[in-house]
């Protein structure tokens, strides 16, 4: 019985923590420079982009921590808290100033999107990675929107 | 006998190491305490609210008592999945049978476990609605509808049936709280309202990003129709509402949604956005987080003008003259009313 009890104290007090990397080699674009990945560490890009038009805070319903939102003039950048420090959480785009790495952006033809990411029905392209999602939206033969948004485990 | 008294030994050192280990959700985290509360006061209300954070930081019952002699509770938690408040409904329903269950559609948007954000975030918030709830086929149903895939695979649902599975790693981090509270909790809402006394002005708008689709999932639908039907087999009114707060935002291809189902189901659906001047909300004064949610004074307006509602559309009688009823609610009052003046106190 003291063997079976001290088995059971054994594994229910033994602890278990997660790492996230350091680094993320996964789905974002280039942005006058500045190499934006969604989930990767979020200091760096925010210092290389200066200082934002505006920064809005959203405080989770019960926990510390706020995601953030900062806009760019041509896209808005949202941030979540990790263990490490602030993420990426995703990029949506505001107008024509920013691009993705394969040109699309907003007012870009149905065609290019084709040419870009390949065939796709319906008025949304998703193309879906490990770490992210982006999605192109289309209104007619024009793109409206384009996001990318992390996929948090 | 020996080995029957040392088993039963290890049973209760093993509940009781348990009972160390789980959150408590007191000094910290208080939403957490907010589920379980409703048991020791279950049984007679009229109106039951269920939802997420835009109902327990939205609405007083104790301003729908004063005003309407409404007797109110909120089963509401953070981000409760609408599968959550069903079956919070259904639980509901082996207490009592009020006169109306009020729904928050805001989480409609939300069709799936993985939907509602990181792993990490939504065992909490699952934690939060689920650990509070008393063991009962609701439960069961309840958990099992709020594992993730990922979380199936691992037979996750064992850790909400023995939490110490979950939280066997917290032994480093116990502090007081975990003993002081370790037989019973001190309660943290008035009927389900959690007061917030901050003010913090909206400054700005809050942005949202675009979708490339608006459409209501099948899961979402499922559980709306489970809790019409739910409500209609108990004789009880379902009210639909969208509370008045701004952000998340609230797509018009969503409210175009809910008023079609509203109205091929017979419900009330009120969308609370539009009637915010009628509400008198004030951006400047009345939330304590720039717009997300109300604080007291909001929560009070928006009370006074939705009690009206219950009242006059939905029939909810005025229990101002029961002695022993307006005896509890004097006391809850009381208590309310201290927390506010000393909020207030301490601002100025």
């Amino acid at each position: 019985m003291k063997c079976l009890l001290c088995l059971i104290l054994c594994v229910i007090l033994s602890g278990c923590a997660g790492e996230q990397p350091d680094t993320v080699q996964g789905m974002g674009l280039t942005y006058q420079g500045t190499r934006i990945t969604i989930q990767a560490p979020a200091a760096p890009v925010l210092e290389a982009l200066g200082e934002a038009k505006t920064c809005t805070q959203e405080p989770s319903c019960a926990f510390e921590g706020m995601d953030k939102t900062y806009f760019y003039g041509s896209f808005y950048l949202t941030t979540y808290p990790a263990q490490d420090g602030e993420r990426i959480l995703g990029l949506w785009f505001a107008d024509d100033g920013i691009a993705t790495d394969e040109g699309i952006t907003i007012g870009s033809r149905r065609e290019e999107v084709e040419q870009a990411y390949g065939a796709f029905t319906g008025d949304s392209c998703q193309i879906s990675g490990e770490e992210a999602a982006l999605t192109v939206m289309l209104e007619g033969d024009a793109v409206t929107g384009v996001r990318y948004d992390a996929c948090l485990e | 006998m020996k080995k029957l008294a040392a088993g039963a030994l290890c049973l209760a050192l093993l509940w009781l190491l348990q009972a160390l280990l789980m959150p408590k959700y007191m000094t910290s985290t208080p939403e957490g305490a907010m589920i379980r509360e409703y048991y020791d006061s279950a049984g007679d209300h009229n109106v039951i609210f269920t939802g997420d954070c835009e109902v327990y930081e939205n609405f007083s019952p104790v301003t729908l008592w004063e005003e309407h002699g409404i007797n109110a509770w909120i089963r509401g938690s953070p981000q409760q999945t609408i599968w959550q408040s069903y079956y919070l409904m259904e639980e509901t329903l082996e207490y009592e049978t009020p006169d109306v269950m009020v729904y928050n559609v805001f989480a409609m948007c939300y069709d799936t476990p993985e939907s509602t954000g990181s792993q990490s975030r939504r065992e909490a918030y699952n934690r939060i609605t689920l650990d509070g709830m008393k063991w009962s086929f609701s439960k069961w149903k309840a958990v099992q509808a709020s594992l993730t895939e990922e979380e199936k695979q691992w037979e996750g649902i064992l850790t909400y049936l023995f939490p110490i599975l979950r939280f066997h790693d917290r032994w480093a981090q116990l502090t007081k709280e975990d003993v002081t509270y370790l037989f019973h909790r001190d309660t943290v809402t008035y009927n389900g309202y959690l007061m917030q006394t901050g003010v913090k002005p909206m400054t700005e708008a809050h942005v949202t990003a675009p979708r490339a689709d608006y459409t209501f999932g099948e899961n979402s639908w499922y559980y709306l129709e489970k809790m019409a039907a739910l409500c209609r087999d108990h004789g009880v009114q379902l009210v639909l509402i969208k509370s008045p707060t701004l952000y998340p935002a609230w797509w018009p291809e969503w409210e175009s949604q809910i008023e079609d189902f509203a109205r091929e189901q017979n419900l009330l659906y009120v969308n609370m956005l539009e009637y915010q001047q009628e509400l008198g909300i004030d951006w400047n004064q009345d939330t304590y987080d720039t717009g997300l949610h109300l604080n007291v004074y909001g929560a009070e307006k928006a009370s006074r003008w939705f009690g009206r509602i219950l009242a006059e559309e939905c029939g909810v009688p005025d229990r101002r003259g029961e002695k022993e009823l307006s005896a509890q609610w004097e006391q809850t009052i009381q208590q309310y009313q201290r927390q506010k003046a000393e909020a207030k106190e301490e601002t100025q």
